[in-house]
């Protein structure tokens, strides 16, 4: 895997005797979009940061195209960064802030001003260029950041949840253009936010982080229908997660006890588990259907309605089941048509057996 | 209506306060322009006698020449000292380090006399005192820590990520500190440049006990009042006054002015960018 942009092998950073990344693990390939998320504390704008050259790590190598980087400092590589704060200079004008780093690599001065007016058009900014960035609005400071950044060609570029500052009609804006500016650059970007929505919009592979390394990685969707620990699914959100017990198992089904029935579902993915093991077994609130009558389903649950709370184009629905534990059923308009929520009504809440899988107990 | 009343009393106290302040300096203010020799009323006729007196005075321009060049230069080495303390603060975690800020700060705390007479005893060993050279010394240590609490101020308020942005764009830490940090803090060093010129324009105790010969224009005041009593010194005081005040008024408009333009920033920041996630 030599062809990859950015390596980082076992790169770990410690302060004061607390591991902010311990042993991360991740390769970048070129022209890639990868969106690294997790809880605030996980490590992820310390990786960034360190591939930035902005924190030296602590053990580790982190490689950029097959060079050894992890010495050296940040104004010797071409890594740029889009801040969260955008950190344009306020005393330079537009112009002055996107020819920046090419003043400070010593461009001369033709060079310079040609390239600028070319980035500041690329990104939609022409007749900007002598404006204070002060007289901007937030859409306009934040193309001027990326035109700051890209203006010196590097082959990746590092973004550190630069849209969490803007409104979300903007920020949904936004991401459509960086993934246009991503795909017709053709270089690999790193995204670091704590959005699910803007990650898997936009990233062609996520990488969640917990504790400092890779939690887990992989293409949005498979990462989405399949989060493979406890951690992931409930770092998602609209998970059901029911603690069960490996009653018989084989290559087709799985039959689970759990404190609220018995459930079957689909084997792991490597292959039927030890009967007698305990494992957790995720359940997306979207996949469970709900019923007024019981009987006719392999996977079912009598539930009381508790609360349900209006997204917009979904309704969640929390339920409580016998023995006190809730349960989240995503539903939508069509089936509103067919059930009335009411709260303190008994429904069945139901789900296919391929619409559930089992994930290691922590 | 308490308010109003509470309000009529609030700014009748703080008019007492500024007169009561005001009031010696704009009496040698009259003075200086009243012919009688003596200050007595009722004043006798307008007069520019005095200051002519004044400015023909050789030794009082000798004064005024060593004050320029005295205050001059210890406002800007105490500028760009302070300056570099102030950034050392900003930019460094080191033990000791709030040591090193209180001592930084100190010099204008210890009395003046004290403060002279150490200057006296320690710059007479070096072979330093009785010039221009010692009390441009001595004013730049004094002057030092008004700098500095004005550079610190202003480092306060800027974006921490901004001189790292700098590095991410290929700029050395020293590019960072030419193009990021001195613009950023460029109006609060004239501001600062100003006000420690004020400072030293009309320090006394310390430029009387180490100056020697070399007088500086308070020196020289005292001069006249040791001698006679002469509305001379009526006129020197007002323009050592007028000086200083220009000086601390031109500083404050530049930092505030500063300030200002920081508000209405942030403001527009805000509108621009409701604040959602």
């Amino acid at each position: 895997m030599n062809s990859s942009l950015v390596q980082l092998v076992d790169v770990s950073k410690t302060y004061a005797g607390a591991a902010a990344v311990h042993n991360l693990n991740l390769e970048i390939a070129h022209g890639e979009f990868v969106a690294i998320m997790g809880p605030s504390g996980c490590g992820k704008t310390t990786a960034l940061r360190m591939l930035a050259g902005l924190e030296t790590p602590t053990s580790g190598t982190i490689r950029i195209d097959g060079v050894d980087v992890s010495g050296r400092a940040s104004w010797q590589r071409n890594t740029p960064m889009v801040w969260q704060s955008l950190a344009l200079f306020p005393f330079l004008s537009v112009a002055g802030n996107v020819e920046f780093g090419l003043r400070m690599r010593g461009v001369p001065k033709a060079q310079r001003q040609r390239r600028v007016r070319d980035w500041l058009s690329r990104l939609g900014l022409d007749g900007f260029a002598d404006r204070s960035v002060d007289e901007l609005s937030g859409g306009q400071r934040q193309r001027v950041a990326l035109a700051r950044s890209l203006v010196t060609e590097p082959p990746v570029l590092l973004l550190d949840e630069p849209l969490s500052a803007l409104d979300h009609h903007l920020s949904l804006k936004m991401q459509g253009e960086l993934n246009r500016l991503q795909r017709e650059l053709g270089i690999a970007f790193v995204y670091v936010t704590h959005s699910h929505s803007e990650a898997f919009a936009m990233a062609d592979r996520v990488v969640i982080m917990a504790k400092g390394s890779v939690e887990q990685c992989g293409a949005p969707m498979d990462v989405f229908n399949r989060p493979d620990s406890r951690f992931v699914a409930e770092f998602l959100g609209n998970n059901n997660i029911f603690r069960a017990n490996v009653v018989a198992a084989d290559e087709v089904k799985v039959q689970l006890h759990t404190e609220n029935g018995e459930f079957t579902s689909a084997p792991l993915i490597s292959g039927p588990p030890k009967v007698g093991s305990s494992l957790d077994l995720v359940v997306r609130a979207d996949r469970i259907s709900l019923t007024t009558k019981a009987g006719w389903a392999t996977n079912e649950v009598a539930c009381t309605l508790v609360s349900e709370e209006f997204i917009g184009s979904t309704i969640n629905g929390h339920l409580e089941m016998a023995g006190g534990k809730h349960i989240v059923v995503q539903l939508n308009a069509r089936d509103l048509e067919e059930i009335d929520l009411q709260v303190g009504r008994q429904f069945y809440a139901s789900w296919h057996p391929e619409d559930c899988h089992l994930v290691a107990s922590r | 209506m308490t308010r109003k009343i509470s309000g009529v009393i609030l700014h009748a106290y703080l008019a007492l306060v500024l007169l009561f302040l005001f009031a010696p300096i704009g009496a040698s203010l009259v003075f200086s322009f009243n012919s009688d020799r003596f200050p007595t009323l009722p004043l006798g006729s307008f007069t520019l006698d005095w200051y002519a007196a004044v400015f023909s005075d050789e030794r009082v321009l000798e004064a005024l020449v060593n004050t320029l060049i005295v205050s001059t230069a210890s406002a800007t080495l105490a500028t760009a000292l302070g300056f570099g303390a102030a950034y050392t603060d900003y930019r460094y975690q080191f033990s000791g380090k709030r040591l090193y800020l209180a001592l930084g700060l100190l010099p204008p705390t210890v009395p003046a006399i004290i403060l002279g007479l150490a200057m006296l005893a320690y710059l007479s060993r070096l072979g330093l005192s009785g010039s221009r050279l010692s009390i441009v010394i001595a004013h730049t240590v004094i002057c030092t820590p008004f700098a500095m609490a004005l550079v610190r101020l202003r480092l306060s308020q800027i974006d921490a990520s901004l001189e790292q942005a700098a590095w991410n764009l290929g700029a050395s830490q020293w590019a960072a500190l030419r193009y990021v940090i001195l613009p950023f803090t460029a109006s609060t060093l004239c501001g600062a440049w100003l006000l420690t010129m004020a400072v030293s324009f009309d320090e006394f105790a310390i430029a009387w006990f180490v100056g020697g010969l070399s007088e500086t224009l308070p020196v020289r005041v005292l001069g006249f009042l040791q001698g006679q009593v002469s509305p001379r010194i009526n006129a020197i005081g007002t323009l050592v006054f007028g000086v200083t005040t220009a000086l601390v008024v031109v500083a404050q408009l530049i930092l505030t002015r500063r300030l200002s333009l920081r508000r209405a920033e942030e403001r527009s920041t805000n509108l621009n960018t409701p604040s959602s996630s």
